[in-house]
């Protein structure tokens, strides 16, 4: 007897989302450029559109996996390769974000490690968690996310405090079209927004799908745009693009008065871990049930989990050099924007073309595992 | 012996085996040709009495004791000299029957108007099947077997000593009942119904064992708990298959729902107020004959930091208290992994005056500081284990010289730094201030994988071990109920009972995450008599 197995809540992507979306900042702050906050605004708007349309599209297929709407869409092989392109694109995202995580906890806490070792303790943990499905990693973001959240912002609030706010007013020399190109670069950087297609076919309550994305994208803002906002204020837009790890630097150098500890950032250091940790964990687990929809037989969880981890494995160790994995990370833009962006509203598009669309099984999503069937 | 004796000697054994089993199964055919009614065959009770003396007859404390009905046929009383109570079948059940009125001829001797008219004990019936009445006598009670009478009376005559009601041993309190269970099944639910009296409360008894037959009783409130948990801890129950059950800790280990998991996911507790407290939230609780702890599920790791006095004392107190132990069980599982986080990797972690003093500690210490934490740990664990075996008188000073002199000596020769002795004593404290004596055991188990883990990657290392304790609770069930809840998507309303309390009046509805049938546990209309005065 297993109540609640394999279900969500659809308002646990209140917390997925942030937890899919405010680790790593720098990607951000990167693809923000010279446009600084002014970039980063649109273009988080646009991931919001983006998450939006995800979750209409989801909405419209209660119960349905992203396999399945794929190919209820376009068809039997058109939707085949779009879902096996998916499985590759997260894939590729999640072999990138371990590589980053572990290049993180070498470059600011052991330096004299092999990068490996963090990536092989970060993978083993995330395949404990995602073999067991969706249900438990919603469960421990439950626990860990309002608390990481908090630290985060807590710190943040104190950098802003400590910054020089007239420093975000630097507009970008190229003007409009250039704030343009780095918004679209800030969407792209912000993959995680498809989550509600990943996790489709494991939440209840399709209704609320789409103030729950609301909910977690505003809740994202917070955590994302504080660490921007701080990054931005204490340096200027020129000077946070020569920081690898820009929100952590910050978080070291803004003096805390009247706090005995001098190191606190190791506390940030740590809940920056758990937050890498989660998104990747995300990454991973929507790898591996887009894997598992493709695969004839449906195989169990733990298998495919299994299967995939030494080729994540090997996937995240083969950049040589961090220059290397942010070379990895600009080819990923394209394929995000496609599958983050373009798919998901090309597919509501042609959801609505097609008129109402059908519910998923008896059984999956709709409530039926809560036991209360309210939509 | 030698090699061609032992065969021959196991294959005699195993020859009488297949003798007895098939008299056992003869018998048993018989009996039950005979039924129980009146005026079965003479050899019914012969064949009956013959299996129970190849069965039990070649035992020094079994008692058959044959005696004549007043002008009547002979009958044969057969109980455990020390299980049953002889006074009991002396005055309840001989001088009864010996002095009972002459039946008449035409009538016949009935086991039945035997059992209604002249036996005066309270619990008496007719048992048709020879395993039956083996079982009723190895539990301690008396059968009466008549000449010409198919099957035998079954008369309770428990005579046993058993250990009286006394306080808890391990769940103490300051302020609440002071009653805990003993190893008696049947007074163990009395208490459970002194303090329940609702006609819903249901005790469901088992045997469980294929040799001990031990007595398990399931007890649920019918209407609140929810039926779905109570089908699948009868289920669980069934499902044992074991040659013995010799305390309720068997039963928890074949029925928990992750047998690998450090944490225990079936609450335990020696306390019947507890146990109505659980039930009373829709839980179902499991009792076992000659065990004196009752167990409790579905349980979350909440659960877990809950002391009985939290729901007597006032809610202000209370809290202060539940915090601290929150805050003890991370200290005891963290402590040690800090203290080597930061004395290997990060000793910026700590104030500059602490990082000195710490430095300065370790000067002397011949070992790592993963080995010296170990070392301690280890120390800590054989006090703690070698104060448990002794004497209680011995064991205090055993523990005080014990900890003093080890600590000191191991300061002197290197072995230990100071501030590892403070680490070490903090863990030990804040372990043993967690009112779950099983989760301090697995929160001070749990440290030392922690303390590898960070040795290895410093505070990535200690940071990933919290994920990792972290994870394995999310995957964590009990009975079907998610081990994490209510801190992972339920209502407000079931955190009314976690890390804060809130006061006894806001208790209005069970906690949802159980699924009680009846979902309100307090009436604020009877509460504020409003519908008395009505």
């Amino acid at each position: 007897m297993n109540w609640f197995n394999d279900r969500l809540p659809t308002t646990a992507l209140v917390l997925l989302l942030p937890l899919a979306l405010v680790e790593p900042p720098v990607l951000v702050v990167a693809a923000a450029g010279r446009g600084g906050v002014f970039s980063f605004a649109p273009g988080f708007a646009l991931a919001t559109l983006g998450a939006v349309a995800a979750a209409l599209l989801v909405r419209r297929h209660p119960g349905l996996t992203a396999v399945e709407i794929s190919r209820a869409l376009l068809g039997r092989g058109a939707g085949t390769a779009v879902a096996a392109g998916y499985a590759l694109f997260w894939f590729l995202e999640a072999a990138w974000l371990l590589r980053h995580e572990a290049s993180k906890v070498i470059d600011l806490l052991l330096p004299r490690t092999p990068v490996w070792a963090p990536v092989l303790y970060l993978l083993a943990v995330a395949a404990y968690l995602v073999a067991r499905g969706v249900e438990p990693l919603g469960r421990w973001a439950f626990v860990v996310v309002p608390f990481a959240l908090t630290v985060v912002l807590a710190f943040y609030v104190a950098g802003i405090t400590q910054a020089e706010p007239a420093r975000l007013a630097d507009l970008p020399p190229g003007g409009p079209g250039e704030v343009a190109r780095e918004a679209w670069r800030v969407a792209g950087a912000l993959e995680g927004v498809a989550l509600p297609l990943v996790l489709a076919g494991y939440l209840v309550r399709p209704g609320r799908l789409v103030a729950a994305t609301l909910g977690g994208m505003a809740l994202a803002f917070l955590g994302l745009g504080g660490a921007v906002v701080m990054v931005f204020s204490l340096w200027g837009v020129r000077a946070a693009q020569l920081y690898h790890w820009p929100a952590v630097v910050a978080v070291q150098n803004v003096p805390r008065p009247g706090l005995a500890f001098e190191k606190l950032e190791l506390i940030y250091l740590g809940v920056v871990v758990m937050l890498g940790f989660g998104r990747f964990a995300l990454l991973y687990l929507a790898a591996v049930l887009t894997i598992r929809g493709l695969l004839p037989a449906s195989p169990p969880l733990g298998r495919v989990v299994l299967g995939l981890a030494p080729a994540l494995l090997v996937a995240s160790l083969l950049p040589p050099h961090f220059d290397a994995l942010e070379r990895m990370r600009a080819w990923l833009y394209p394929p995000a924007w496609v599958f983050v962006y373009a798919l998901p509203a090309l597919g509501l598009g042609l959801s609505h073309l097609r008129g109402p669309a059908g519910a998923g099984p008896a059984g999956q999503g709709a409530g039926t595992a809560w036991g209360d069937g309210r939509r | 012996m030698s090699r061609a004796e032992k065969r021959t000697l196991i294959r005699e054994l195993t020859r009488a085996c297949v003798v007895a089993r098939a008299r056992l199964a003869e018998a048993d055919a018989a009996l039950r040709r005979g039924g129980t009614g009146e005026g079965g065959g003479g050899a019914d009770a012969s064949t009956l009495l013959e299996a129970l003396r190849s069965l039990l007859g070649d035992n020094d404390d079994v008692v058959f004791r044959t005696f004549r009905l007043r002008r009547g046929p002979k009958a044969t009383l057969v109980y455990i000299d020390g299980l049953a109570k002889k006074e009991d079948v002396e005055e309840r059940i001989i001088q009864p029957l010996v002095r009972a009125a002459p039946v008449p001829a035409r009538d016949g001797v009935s086991l039945r108007r035997l059992a209604e008219e002249a036996v005066t004990a309270a619990e008496v019936k007719l048992v048709p099947s020879l395993d039956e009445v083996v079982r009723e006598v190895l539990g301690g009670a008396t059968a009466l077997v008549v000449d010409g009478q198919p099957g035998a009376v079954v008369i309770a005559s428990p005579g046993w000593k058993g250990r009286e009601v006394e306080k808890p041993s391990v769940e103490f309190s300051l302020r609440g009942p002071r009653e805990g269970f003993s190893e008696t099944l049947i007074w163990n639910i009395a208490l459970v119904r002194r303090r329940l009296r609702d006609p819903g409360l249901r005790v469901r008894k088992m045997r469980i064992g294929a040799r001990s037959q031990t007595e398990v009783a399931l007890l649920y409130l019918e209407g609140v708990a929810n039926p779905d948990v109570v089908a699948e801890a009868e289920r669980r129950l069934k499902a044992i298959r074991i040659d013995g059950i010799l305390d309720a800790g068997y039963v928890e280990q074949l029925i928990e729902d992750c047998w690998w998991s450090p944490f225990p996911t079936v609450n335990g507790s020696e306390r019947p107020d507890v146990v109505v407290a659980g039930l009373l939230e829709g839980r179902v609780a499991i009792l076992v004959d000659t065990s004196s702890f009752a167990l409790i599920v579905p349980s979350t790791f909440d659960g877990l930091f809950h002391s009985p006095e939290d729901s007597y004392d006032r809610w202000l107190p209370v809290n202060l208290l539940r915090f601290l132990r929150f805050l003890a069980s991370g200290v005891a599982l963290f402590t040690p992994a800090l203290y080597v986080a930061t004395a290997s990797f990060n000793p910026g972690l700590m104030p500059l005056k602490l990082a000195l003093k710490v430095a300065a500690s370790r000067e002397g210490v011949a070992f790592p500081v993963l080995f010296e934490a170990l070392f301690a740990q280890f120390a800590l664990e054989l006090l703690k284990e070698a104060g448990f075996r002794m004497p209680s008188p011995v064991s205090q000073i055993f523990g005080v010289v014990g900890g003093l002199v080890l600590g000191d000596l191991g300061v002197r020769a290197g072995v230990f730094s100071e501030i590892m002795m403070i680490v070490i004593a903090l863990t030990a404290i804040a372990s043993f201030s967690i009112p779950t004596i099983p989760l301090g055991t697995v929160v001070r188990l749990l440290g030392l994988p922690l303390m590898i883990s960070t040795a290895v990657l410093g505070m990535f290392g200690l940071v990933m071990g919290l994920l990792a304790i972290l994870a394995h609770l999310a995957t964590l069930r009990s009975f079907g109920v998610p081990y994490l809840v209510p801190y992972a998507y339920f209502s407000a309303q079931d955190l009314k009972d976690t890390v804060i309390k809130q006061p006894l009046p806001a208790f209005r509805r069970r906690p949802t995450f159980l699924r009680p049938r009846d979902a309100v546990m307090q009436d604020p209309d009877r509460q504020t008599g409003r519908e008395t005065s009505r």
